[in-house]
This record gives structure tokens, sequence and C-alpha cells, in this order.
């Protein structure tokens, strides 16, 4: 009989214990402050500490260092290199800044730069076909030659790409690197791969004078929007990016934060499936699509004041090489429907759908779901489209399955995460985008394969984004290859008292600052 | 009974090589091509960009793509026989480090969420069964259905938001101290806890209705003696099978709850494994999930006789 009574007050008993442990243990986690630490909160995972591997978070947590680097306002400045030069037309010179030291207090040599880049671009083809380096050598020990595959001017900003990182060799017996020693305002300390946790502290000797934070935490895989919302608001990270679209307001009223929202170079953009076919291979209706989308609509109700609506230039604003004379495609849907009615669509039964010798105009317009802002835009594309007489059918999903459907009849997408600054040089996107060997969409124009051919050989800084601009001209205003919609622009949160952070637009997605304190 | 386990033995290791084998032969039908998806995730780390043709060329060549599927597999079934999973193409970590460094999370979330489910669901299941039809029986049933049907990741916002950012008890994120394990484990146990609830109540008023009880009845027995040793023993029989498929459940992984809380559970690195077609991962990954569920059915076959001697007698 007692049994009955006893077996439920017992494992209630339990359960209270248990929680009451669990809530005093998280009391005592909340409490915990700091004085010059920061806590940041990631939304991608690091998945590798190796320099070979990582992708860009040793750079961006300033660890790793390149020989260049880019300034926030797109300027290619020394680094570990104080000066370079070319030396005849496929080969360039780089003269070390002979004060670097490494974090275990080792000096920084013409051999660390060579082993380095050869390791990465061993280990690491991505980053060899984007160095273009055939040959590394050392001229003494703080000269290093290097030899490109072809005559480049854009070897500099090239090696500001924050996978070029120089790093001392420290492989364990597997060749693989687990505690990164390099250069940087902070040394690594520990990366805990369960928990996706990167500690970081102060470099004392650093070159440039030491950063003010005593340590850095970095909280990766923190991928749920709402989470990392939550995670700033209660207090346990100090610095996070990207929380929802709609949170904005909420959080800049919040007194204990700060919210910062700048320019970054990725945008969001219309891309067709195959520009080589119908209906896509008539300009006009390339144009008539480009005239429908309501760009300042997209900027102000759904991106919420993270973006901008494009000008007609998927390049950001601010760059030297940018055309800032595009004429851009207006939102005019008049236009639109006389453009595709002079190509030859028109509703004949009356059903609001365009059709052509008895094709009606019924694509699909796919995006993926990982942005938070893509899905949206695609229904707003979609209705735009049907005020032209374009039936779109709006697909989300995996960004693979998309690339699959390429060659369907009027396939076309909404991407995001456009980024153009990846390498902070033109050749980068312009090249990647509209080079008709690498394009993946079919768009072929030998003029823009020569221009931008010709621009990468060519060492004259104003004549080479005199020729940038020029494809800039040709792909946006006269072929209409692709559709820019909109800026992206970062949110960054921290708590109020987190000071010094000056954002670096430059970089992919953002980069911490060796000025940020603690008040 | 020696006969009986070289049986089980024998099925066991069926049903590995068919799933393992399945997986591999699936993998080969997910959209995009291996090869291209791989070279995206290894060396660019953004789905977003195209790799050069170089560097597919690397992939295939680095990983052995250009053989037949079948000559595939055959190597990585007698690696794995020896004991070895493989590395990560991503990574480059050994597979079975990549799931042991999940291991404690998984298990730890999985187990803590299932006993949350039984002090819970158990308890509240009599209680509801035995005052059938009453308030209590209402205010239960009502729960669970509420409990059952919250989606999960709404409901783990909203615990968030109340017990970390209202209230300031939990962290929000992360994994370490026990503190971190409470709000995933409450929000996981819910939803089993409701499913547990309804199954001892529904189960009990069955065996209620069965002669024996009636019997027992008419012996003269006191009620409570009638509810646990007669019809709750019986009643426990279908509840402990659904405990044992929602802890192989809770042990394969929670992607949307991991993702949620940051929680480096095995159902994140299965989830990113199949994005970036890291097969070796994968086929990890479910090798050990089958080995899971196939332990736990095991277990449970073995928890049966212990309630209900009549089972196994023979």
């Amino acid at each position: 009989m007692t049994k009955i009574r006893t077996t439920p007050i017992k494992s209630m008993l339990l359960i209270a214990t248990i929680i009451a442990c669990m809530l005093f243990s998280g009391c005592m986690a909340a409490l915990g402050s700091s004085d010059q630490k920061l806590v940041v909160g990631e939304v991608w995972t690091m998945g590798s500490a190796d320099p070979a591997m990582h992708n860009y978070e040793l750079n961006n947590f300033l660890v790793a260092e390149g020989l260049t680097s880019i300034s926030p306002d797109f300027k290619i400045v020394p680094c570990l290199a104080d000066s370079w030069e070319t030396v005849g037309s496929d080969s360039w010179r780089f003269h070390l800044n002979k004060n670097v030291e490494f974090h275990d207090g080792s000096k920084l040599t013409a051999d660390d730069v060579v082993s380095s880049l050869e390791r990465t671009m061993k280990m690491n083809p991505s980053v060899t076909g984007q160095l273009n380096i055939k040959k590394i050598s050392k001229a003494d020990d703080y000269t290093i030659d290097i030899t490109t595959n072809t005559s480049d001017a854009s070897l500099p900003a090239r090696m500001a790409y924050g996978r070029a990182s120089i790093y001392k060799i420290n492989e364990n017996s597997d060749g693989t690197i687990s505690t990164p020693i390099c250069t940087g305002p902070f040394k690594f300390v520990s990366y805990d791969k369960a928990s996706d946790t990167l500690e970081l502290a102060k470099n004392e000797k650093y070159r440039g004078g030491a950063p003010k934070l005593d340590s850095v935490t970095i909280r990766f895989g923190i991928g749920d929007a709402n989470a990392r919302q939550m995670a700033i608001e209660s207090g346990e990270v100090d610095f996070t990016t990207e929380p929802p679209l709609g949170s904005t307001k909420s959080l800049q009223s919040n007194s204990n934060l700060n919210v910062t929202i700048h320019p970054l170079c990725q945008g969001y953009k219309l891309k067709f499936g195959d520009i080589s076919k119908a209906p896509y291979d008539d300009v006009s209706v390339r144009r008539a699509i480009a005239y429908s989308v309501d760009r300042k609509s997209i900027a102000d109700d759904i991106l919420l004041g993270r973006g901008k609506a494009s000008d007609g230039n998927a390049l950001t604003p601010g760059l030297a090489w940018r055309n800032n004379d595009l004429k851009g495609y207006s939102y005019d849907t008049k236009k639109a429907k006389d453009l595709l009615s002079e190509a030859g669509w028109k509703d004949t039964d009356g059903d609001g759908i365009l059709d052509k010798d008895g094709k009606p105009f019924k694509i699909t317009l796919y995006t993926w779901p990982q942005r938070p802002a893509l899905p949206s835009i695609a229904q707003a594309v979609q209705s735009q489209f049907k005020e032209i007489g374009i039936d779109a059918d709006v697909r989300i999903m995996e960004w693979d399955a998309i690339s699959d459907r390429a060659d369907e009849w009027g396939m076309i997408s909404v991407a995001g995460g456009d980024a153009c600054m990846m390498i902070p040089d033109p050749s980068y996107y312009l090249e990647g985008q509209f080079l008709s060997s690498n394009d993946d969409y079919h768009y072929k124009n030998a003029k823009v394969d020569e221009l931008i051919l010709k621009a990468r050989s060519t060492f004259d800084e104003d004549k080479r984004n005199d020729l940038y601009k020029q494809v800039q001209k040709i792909v946006y205003d006269e072929d209409c290859a692709q559709i820019p919609i909109a800026f992206h622009y970062l949110c960054v949160v921290t708590k109020k008292d987190v000071k010094g952070y000056v954002p670096n637009p430059a970089h992919h997605d953002y980069c911490i600052s060796s000025g940020i304190y603690r008040e | 009974m020696f006969f009986n386990f070289v049986k089980r033995l024998g099925i066991f290791c069926l049903v590995l090589i068919i799933s393992t084998t399945l997986v591999f032969f699936m993998l080969h039908s997910l959209p995009g091509e291996k090869a291209v998806v791989m070279a995206k995730y290894i060396f660019l780390g953004s789905v977003e960009l195209n790799p050069s043709n170089e560097e597919i060329q690397l992939v295939k060549d680095k990983f052995d793509l250009d053989r037949s599927l079948i000559s595939q597999y055959i190597s990585w079934a007698g690696a794995a026989l020896h004991g070895d999973l493989g590395r990560s193409y991503k990574s480059n970590d050994p597979v079975s480090q990549e799931i042991l460094i999940r291991l404690p999370a998984t298990i730890t979330l999985a187990f803590v969420s299932v006993l949350m489910s039984l002090f819970i669901g158990i308890p509240l299941g009599i209680l509801a069964a035995v005052k059938q039809n009453s308030i209590t029986d209402y205010i239960c049933s009502s729960t669970a259905v509420l409990g059952i049907s919250m989606p999960n990741f709404w409901l783990a916002l909203l615990l968030m938001l109340v017990f970390s950012l209202k209230l300031n008890l939990t962290p929000t994120i992360g994994y370490g101290g026990l503190s971190h394990l409470i709000l995933p484990a409450v929000t996981l146990g819910t939803a089993s806890s409701a499913v547990i609830m309804r199954l001892t109540r529904s189960s009990m008023l069955e065996v209620m209705r069965q002669d024996y009880i009636r019997a027992a009845r008419g012996k003269g027995l006191s009620r409570k003696s009638i509810f646990i040793t007669h019809a709750l023993r019986n009643a426990l029989i279908p509840v402990i099978t659904i405990i044992g498929l929602e802890f192989g459940h809770l042990l394969g992984g929670t992607v949307i709850i991991e993702t949620i809380f940051a929680w480096p559970g095995i159902g994140r690195l299965l989830i990113d494994s199949i994005s970036a077609r890291d097969i070796p991962v994968i086929q990890g990954c479910v090798l050990f999930i089958t080995l899971m569920y196939m332990l736990l059915n095991f277990a449970i076959d073995a928890v049966y006789p212990l309630i209900d001697p009549r089972i196994g007698g023979n």
C-alpha cells in the first residue's frame, strides 16, 4: 500500500532536486561577468582550425594575417608585406615587414611565407585556383618573388584573400595543424570541436600595439536567428550578427544593446537558368523582367532597413572599379509589357498570362531557405511578374537541387549571398560571373571575355578600372545578363558596453576589430 | 536459448548490412553531382559559389569518385569490418572521432529527455486512467494533446523566452554544464511525455476491462492493489515498446532542436554531412544509429520478462 504513495512522491522529489540543481547552476553561469572579454555568437560552424582548410575564421577573428590586407575603404594595404612591385610582366616581388613576430616569439621570414603558401596550395585546390601562383621563391630573408601563371595585376589583392594566411608549419604526425601559430592581434588558445568554440587571447607583443581585449571566445554554429537574438538579449554573448529581419526595431529599443547596420559586399539578384535558350535568349525578355522588379518595395518591406535597392549594378558602391553611370532598370511595368509584346509575347486567350506560338509564359522561380530574406523576395518577385503577365511558380529547395534544374524551360532563381569581394579585386567577381568559360548559365559575349582578360593583365590602375567599368556597362545595361535586386546590409548587435567596433564592409561576412573594448 | 541468440545475432548483422547498403546507394540519387557538391563544401566553404572544373576533377581524383559505386561500397565495407570507418572528406578527421565527439551530448540529451517523459508521462497516465472522465482526466488529457501538437521548435523558442530571457534562470544556447541541458531536454521531453501519458492511460483503461481484473475485484482486493500489481504491470508492455522507440529516435538526433540550441548532436552531424555529401561520415552515422536502435531493442526485449514473466518463458 505504502508503495503507491511513496513512488510518485519520490520521483517528484527527484525531479524537483534535479531541476533545482540545474536552475542553480544556470544562475551561476549567468552571473559570471567579464572585464576585457568578448563572447561572440557566430552563425556558421568552424569545422577545422587548420590554417590551410579554414573558411576565413582565423582571418576574421584577427588570428591570421596575409601579406596584404583590405581596408574598410576598399584599399589594398600593407600587412605582413611592407611593399610590393612588379618584376617583369608575370612576376611580383614582396618586401616583408622585418618586425613581425609569430605568436611563439619567432621572427617571420621569407621561408615561413613560402612554406605556408605552398602547404595551403597543396592541401586546398580552391586557394590554388584563386592565387594563380606558378612559383613562389625566397630572394633573401625578407623578400619573396612570386611568378604567376598568367600576367596578373590582381596578385596583391589576392594575397589579402582570407585563406592565404601565413602561419608556422607545426604539423601533427598526420600532417594536420590543430594549434595554428600565426601573427595577428589575437593568439589561438584552443578550439573545442564538440561545442564548436574557439578561444583566443591577446597578443601582447602585436607590432601595431596589443588589442584592448584580454580574450575572445567565439561560439560557432548558432544557426538559428531567433536563438542568436535571445542569446544577446539574455547577455550570454556580447556580440552577434544577423538577428531575425523583423527584430531590428525591438533590439534597437533595448537599452542594453547597440545595433549597427552597415553595408556589406553582398547582394540579392535574379539569375537566369540558361540564357542561351528561349525565352531568355531574347534580350527584350530579360530587359522586360528587369523593368518588372520593384526593388524599392523589396528593400523597404522585406529587408526592413537591412539592405538597399540596387541601382542596376551588383558591385558595392564605393569600389574604385564600380561603374556608377549605369542607367539601370527602373520599376516600369508599362515598359516591361511593351518590350514583351514587341518580342511576340501577347495574351491571346485572355487568361492574363502572356503566350507566344501557343506557349504560355509559365516559369518556375527557385530559391533556397538558408538566407531568411530569399523566400519573401521570391514571393514579391512572383507577384510583380504577375503584373506583366508572367505566371511564376515559387519553389523553395536546397541549392544543389536547384542547380540540377537549370535546364528547365524558363528556369530563373533568386540568389543571395552574392559576394563580390571575397577576393578584394574586380577580377574575382566579374570573371566568376561573366567570363564565358566560368559561367554556369551559358552567358557568352566575346567582347566581355576580351575586356575581362585584358584587365587581368593591365597594371595601370586607372586603365584597368576603366576596362572593368566597360564590362559592367555591357553585362548589366546592354545584355541584362543578371538582374541585381538589392544590396544586403549586415546587422551587428552588441552589448552597450562593447565599444570600438569598426565595421569593415570589405570582409566576408565581417571581422572583429582590434580596437574593441569593454567600458 | 542459444539458438535464439544466434538467430538474433544473424538478424542484427543482416539489418546492419541492408541499412548501410541502402543508404550508400540512395546517396547516389541525391540532387546535384556528388563531386560538385563536395568541391563546394571542401574547398569553397559555401554552397552558393561554383567550383572550377579543376577543383571538381581534384575531388574526383582525391576520393576516387570515378570508380563504380559498387567498388566504392566494397572498399568502404571492407575497411569498416576492420573497424576503420575512414576519414571525413570535409574535416579530414577520422569518422569514429567525429561521432565520438558528439556521442556524450547526444546520449545525455536523449537519456534525460526519456527520463523526464517517464517521470511525467507514466504517473499522469495512471492518474488519468484511475480518475477516468473526471476533471483531472480532462486536464491531463488536454494538456497531453497540447504537448503533442505544439511544434517543438516553437516550444523551444518559447521556453528560451521565458526561462532564459525573462526569468534569467537558464542559458539559452550551447553545450557544457547541466544548466545547458535543461531547455533542450524539456523541449524534447514534453512531446514524449504526452505520448507516453496518453498511451499509459489508454492501455490502463484497456487492461481494466479484462476478466482477471474483474476477478481480482471479486476477490475483494483493494483498488490500489488491483491497479499496481495487476493492471499497471500489464499495461506497461506497450508503453515500454514506445519508450524504446522514443529513446532510439532521440539517439538518432533531433536536428531542429540541436540547431536551435546549438547542441552538438549526431543529428546535426548527419544533416551537415548529407548536405556536404561527406559519405564516410554519413555511413558512420547510419551505422551508429542502426546499432543504437538494435541494442535498444535488445534491452527492451530483456525488460519484458521482468514485467510479464509469460514473455520469454519458453
